[in-house]
């Protein structure tokens, strides 16, 4: 007797709330992995310029101008990378206190989750702010 | 106080392959939940569905669909809590064997992956084990599971991965693993990190919003992934000393 | 029965491992780091000695790729949503490249 195998559909992740989280949570990676990326071209960018304009110093002005290109972007792309990252920490200290070995009622996590977002955000002013001095 | 409602389910039968939705209007009173207008189109229409009932209190989780897109107990789900055209429709992951009955047996046999029965040890002077509050708190959650594989229905992953353990067996482990009488821990969590474990797992987190008894399956795959790598560290870091054992014994 | 093998997969185990560690560092790290780059050039004039900038800054760039692609990697089961995705990423890329090489372009015949 022939069986219905009853699988999901190709839109499944339309379906639920949950479903459409978790691929918001799991695509803050691909903007993380544009950002990256984008630094391996600028820092390869860096490093190719400075070797062959010190060997090369009269080069011709389009192979400059294509090397260069990077530079234009940074905004951009920082952007993009700074939109994933904040979506990556904030879904990810909210998956956080699921992965402590204890059993820990809605409201503790809640409480946990909070406290997480307030030591990032400590941790990050602080940061910044030692970052900051040690530039000025 | 009645209250009109439209029921769509969804059917199938296997001799001829036909699969097509059965509209039946009914008039519901407030306390009526899903299983009983079932039983009601049944008896009063004859309409000859086909599904799986036992108990009409939620405790032996025969009775799973999918109502209106989320998978629930029909027995634990009220008619006035659903939105007018309500849509039955069978456990999804699984076989159809007819209507809205589901052959679970697939995910059922994962769970003898999980080793899901503790082993007591004899060489203890007394015979019985004992367990204390403090120790069944732990294990309390999860062992409330009363495998009506509505988790698994919900898991994206084991729809689109077959191997995959699902969240029904990883949660099962895990309460054995807490319980202080067990003595094949290593073991269990041997086939629980193995190839086809909880790494499939990518926390979608469905399995638990859906669990009529407040498991927790996806918290729990998750410990046991923290568990699994300082496991899988030791295991590494002594496989002789385990030979050497095994060749002692 | 079902396929599973008893026996306990190290390198998965611990790739994820990794994955959990380097997506922490990366949670409480990388917005800060992305900011600061953002506000100030900080490339051209590192505040820390040289070789511990570049140290530093490999390492970020390690974490913050490591996660994204394991990430990538263990949602392959969607490759539908995931090829939609990736259209629109490269059509902004394929975009900015049209941009480039117009601008370039005119440059060159002198309209600019």
């Amino acid at each position: 007797m022939k069986k219905l195998a009853n699988t999901p559909a190709p839109d499944w992740w339309k379906e639920k709330p949950a479903y459409k989280i978790y691929y918001f949570r799991e695509y803050s990676g691909i903007l993380i992995a544009i950002w990256g990326l984008y630094w391996l071209w600028f820092i390869g960018a860096i490093i190719f310029s400075r070797i062959i304009l010190a060997y090369f110093p009269d080069i011709d002005p389009v192979f400059k101008y294509i090397l260069f290109i990077p530079l234009k972007y940074y905004f951009l792309f920082n952007c993009i990378g700074f939109i994933g990252a904040i979506i990556h920490t904030i879904t990810w200290l909210g998956v956080m206190p699921e992965i402590l070995p204890f059993n820990l009622s809605k409201k503790q996590r809640h409480l946990i989750f909070s406290l997480l977002i307030l030591v990032w955000l400590g941790l990050s002013t602080l940061l910044f702010i030692l970052l900051m001095n040690s530039l000025l | 106080m009645t209250k009109k409602y439209t029921i769509r389910i969804r059917r199938y039968d296997p001799q001829t392959g036909k699969n097509w939705y059965d509209i039946h209007n009914i008039y519901a009173e407030r306390r009526m939940t899903v299983l009983d207008a079932l039983n009601q189109i049944n008896e009063h229409e004859r309409a000859g569905i086909s599904y799986r009932s036992s108990c009409r209190m939620s405790i032996c989780g025969s009775c799973g669909t999918i109502v209106n897109g989320k998978s629930v107990l029909m027995c634990n789900t009220f008619l006035k809590d659903l939105e007018d055209p309500v849509t039955i429709e069978p456990l999804r992951n699984f076989a159809i064997v007819k209507d809205l009955v589901v052959d679970t047996d697939a995910a059922m046999e994962k769970l003898r992956d999980a080793l899901p029965y503790t082993t007591f040890s004899i060489t203890k002077s007394r015979c019985e084990s004992v367990q204390t509050p403090k120790q069944l708190e732990k294990i309390k959650q999860t062992s409330q599971c009363i495998k009506c594989m509505l988790c698994v229905s919900a898991c994206p992953i084991y729809g689109l991965d077959y191997n995959f353990m699902g969240p029904a067996a990883a949660a099962i482990a895990y309460r054995y693993n807490k319980d202080s009488r067990d003595h094949v821990g290593e073991k269990r969590l041997d086939s629980l990190t193995g190839r086809n474990g909880v790494w499939k797992c990518n926390f979608v987190g469905e399995c638990s919003n859906v669990c009529p008894k407040n498991v927790d399956p996806a918290g729990a795959i998750q410990k046991m992934k923290v568990m699994g790598v300082l496991h899988c560290i030791k295991s590494a870091l002594k496989p002789k000393l385990k030979s050497k054992s095994k060749s002692k014994k | 029965m079902s396929g599973n093998i008893n026996k306990p997969d190290i390198i998965k185990s611990l790739k994820w491992g990794a994955f959990s560690v380097t997506a922490t560092f990366c949670a409480f790290v990388l917005p800060v780091f992305i900011f600061t780059l953002l506000s100030t050039p900080v490339v051209f004039n590192p505040p820390l000695p040289d070789w511990i900038f570049i140290i530093v800054f490999l390492g970020v760039l390690f974490c913050a790729f490591y996660h994204s692609i394991y990430r990538i990697y263990a949602s392959d089961h969607d490759l539908q949503l995931k090829s939609k995705f990736l259209f629109w990423i490269g059509s902004i890329i394929a975009g900015i490249s049209v941009i480039e090489i117009l601008h370039f372009i005119l440059l060159k015949i002198g309209v600019l």
